[in-house]
């Protein structure tokens, strides 16, 4: 369980997204529609994870991502799982604000991916779930069982692990004014709001490798922080999606 | 059979390809037998692209110069850092005077590859990116040529005239790896380097130079090969091991790129695998001036031309050269065309050695056949040129004095 099989061509690590498209994600903050800064920060993710799997100008399919986009229905942005280099090829796709939040059907579909895939993924990294949303569901149930039961699912390299990226000034008691400093969210991180607690427990730990190839972008997170990053700055909004591209891309020794 | 050594002080300059698979090669150089190989990862293999690693050397009669160089993936083009740093370390290393220690040694290194950068700064500044890129991908790249391009290295010189002929070896990283056979033991030169430790082409040398310097007398081997080649636990690889991987590598490619620089100035078992024939004593001041300047030597009552082995006269010996004999081609395989302006490269060797039968049987072997057989030997760079030279003059002088009568001729 150390999270330390590399992504590479022959073990890639697979990367589910989860997109809040609701209503609300048209909403304003610093002046941009909060679904420009997700597709921003997005797109950067992609460019950071082509990045980290260039020899030269070939990009090693060393990511496999399956996207999608939730309102009231579920919509799978990409067809499919596609590998890095095919979405460098597709690009990232724009995000339209939509209706609802059903946030459980969401991940009730990565959930049944999961299964389906799991099988397959014996040799490679543990799969990560990115969650990203802007408020409480108000549709479709809870969706912390969905998650729990997917934190249960496992490879040798460790349970499945998911990151929550809550786009919200209303998660946290004191708002991150240094998000290259910041030491992230623990357990003991007082938070000032009831759904903001539900998602951190719905957040994995981050493990050390992942916090090493962080620090390598210049990112302080501490031991023990978890995979939940609230606030409404563009740069939190990037620090989340760094993380989901963190998977080690080089053998390293268990911690 | 490869090409045959220039017996002039003209010097030889061979570039690797990067674009294709170079099997396990040979290449008759007059210090010694050259062995390179090449093999791109299974990702530039289907991408059609190039590989990230660099092997070039270089030789004259007396001299050879090797870089291995392993381009940093997600620096900007590995590539273009592997081949500017091999081809300056080889550039530089032919020029150099015996260093005074491993520690002047890797100042002149670090020195040198700092200098290096007045040009290559402008090389990745210039480089041209293919046009038909993916946006994102053509973004990573910028992004990461703004980081720079960037390359780790093992490279070496080996300078065999003059009277106290040395070897030089420097290596920059955790891979590729340097190894010499040295006392008829292979030796893994650690400890490595760290994964930080690169040649950026802009910026210069991050962390520290590693170097070996010494004598050449007792080294029988020196290698250089990237970590798709490392044996694991420091074992250096055997020709059994070579021989292994290239059979693996040709239905399934390596997951990295994996790349070999490797000359052979002495026959020895702990590279071959093989027993040695026993070699007949020469006393040493019957030895001529010049040859003493060349690698081996063969003290009195050394029975092999490495220290510290024991003679083998029991069992029949196999063919020695049988178990590095490269990889034959296959026909599907056949080399591309090379292009106008290609420097040589070598091809496959086959040698043959005479029959050795009598030697096993315990019965000694006419003059002419000794001679057959140091000539065979050099041919096949079990034993260097000037040595088989040494024992011909030897072996002639010997029969006009009539101590060895010519009885089984």
């Amino acid at each position: 369980m150390a999270y330390t099989v590399p992504a590479t061509s022959k073990t890639p690590a697979l990367i589910v997204y989860l997109l809040d498209v609701s209503g609300s994600m048209g909403e304003e903050i610093s002046g941009k529609p909060k679904i420009e800064i997700i597709s921003d920060a997005l797109h950067q993710v992609a460019v950071r994870m082509v990045q980290r799997s260039t020899k030269g100008t070939t990009v090693a399919p060393r990511y496999r991502i399956a996207m999608y986009a939730y309102s009231s229905q579920v919509t799978d942005l990409l067809g499919g799982i596609k590998t890095v280099a095919e979405l460098a090829q597709m690009g990232v796709p724009r995000l339209q604000p939509m209706d609802a939040t059903d946030t459980a059907a969401a991940f009730r579909e990565a959930e049944r991916l999961l299964n389906a895939e799991l099988g397959n993924l014996q040799d490679c990294p543990a799969p990560l779930i990115c969650h990203m949303t802007d408020g409480e569901y108000n549709t479709g149930g809870d969706p912390e069982p969905i998650a729990r039961r997917i934190m249960n699912l496992a490879v040798p390299d460790g349970n499945v692990l998911i990151e929550n990226i809550f786009v919200t000034d209303k998660a946290l008691t004191q708002a991150v004014s240094d998000p290259k400093n910041w030491q992230g969210v623990t357990d003991e991180t007082p938070l000032a709001s009831p759904y903001a607690e539900t998602l951190l427990r719905m957040s994995s730990q981050i493990p050390t490798t992942y916090a090493s190839v962080m620090a390598e972008m210049g990112y302080r997170l501490s031991p023990g922080a978890r995979m939940f990053f609230p606030g409404n700055a563009p740069e939190i909004v990037e620090l989340g999606f760094a993380m989901s591209g963190a998977t080690p891309v080089t053998p390293v020794m268990a911690p | 059979m490869g090409p045959m050594p220039a017996n002039d002080d003209s010097q030889h300059f061979v570039r690797v390809r990067q674009d294709i698979e170079t099997p396990l090669t040979t290449l008759r150089t007059e210090p010694g037998m050259a062995l390179y190989l090449y093999a791109r990862s299974g990702d530039s293999v289907s991408a059609g692209t190039v590989g990230q690693d660099y092997v070039a050397f270089q030789h004259n009669r007396t001299n050879l110069t090797f870089a291995v160089c392993d381009g940093v993936g997600q620096s900007f083009m590995g590539d273009l850092a592997a081949r500017i740093v091999g081809d300056g370390l080889n550039d530089w290393l032919w020029a150099l005077d015996r260093p005074t220690d491993e520690q002047d040694f890797a100042q002149q290194v670090t020195e040198a590859l700092n200098e290096l950068t007045e040009t290559s700064a402008g090389q990745v500044t210039a480089y041209q990116l293919p046009a038909h890129l993916p946006a994102i991908v053509m973004q990573a790249l910028e992004m990461q040529r703004r980081y720079g391009s960037e390359a780790m290295f093992v490279a070496g010189r080996i300078a065999l005239d003059g009277p106290d002929p040395w070897v030089a070896l420097c290596w920059l990283g955790d891979a590729p790896v340097a190894a010499i056979d040295i006392d008829g033991k292979l030796v893994d030169l650690g400890p490595h380097g760290r994964t930080s430790e690169r040649w950026n082409a802009t910026t210069g040398v991050k962390g520290t130079v590693h170097t070996w310097v010494g004598s050449a007398r007792h080294v029988a081997r020196v290698a250089g090969y990237t970590d798709g080649l490392s044996m694991g636990h420091g074992n250096v690889p055997t020709d059994a091991d070579l021989e292994r991987l290239m059979k693996l590598w040709a239905t399934d490619p390596p997951s990295d790129d994996a790349s070999l620089f490797d000359v052979r100035l002495a026959p020895s078992p702990a590279t071959t695998g093989q027993k040695l024939l026993p070699a007949p004593v020469v006393p040493a001041e019957q030895q001529p001036g010049p040859i003493e300047a060349r690698p081996i030597e063969l003290p009195d009552g050394e029975r092999t031309p490495i220290s510290g082995m024991s003679p083998i006269t029991a069992e029949k010996p196999a063919n020695p050269a049988e178990s590095w004999r490269p990889l034959e081609r296959q026909e599907k395989q056949a080399a591309p065309e090379k292009p106008a302006g290609e420097p040589e490269t070598g091809g496959t060797l086959t040698i043959e050695l005479p029959d050795l039968s009598k030697l096993a049987e315990g019965k000694d072997l006419s003059t002419r056949e000794a001679i057959r057989v140091w000539q065979q030997a050099a041919m096949a760079g079990l034993t260097s040129a000037a040595l088989a030279i040494s024992m011909t003059i030897y072996l002639l002088k010997e029969q006009e004095k009539g101590n060895k009568p010519d009885s089984h001729e």
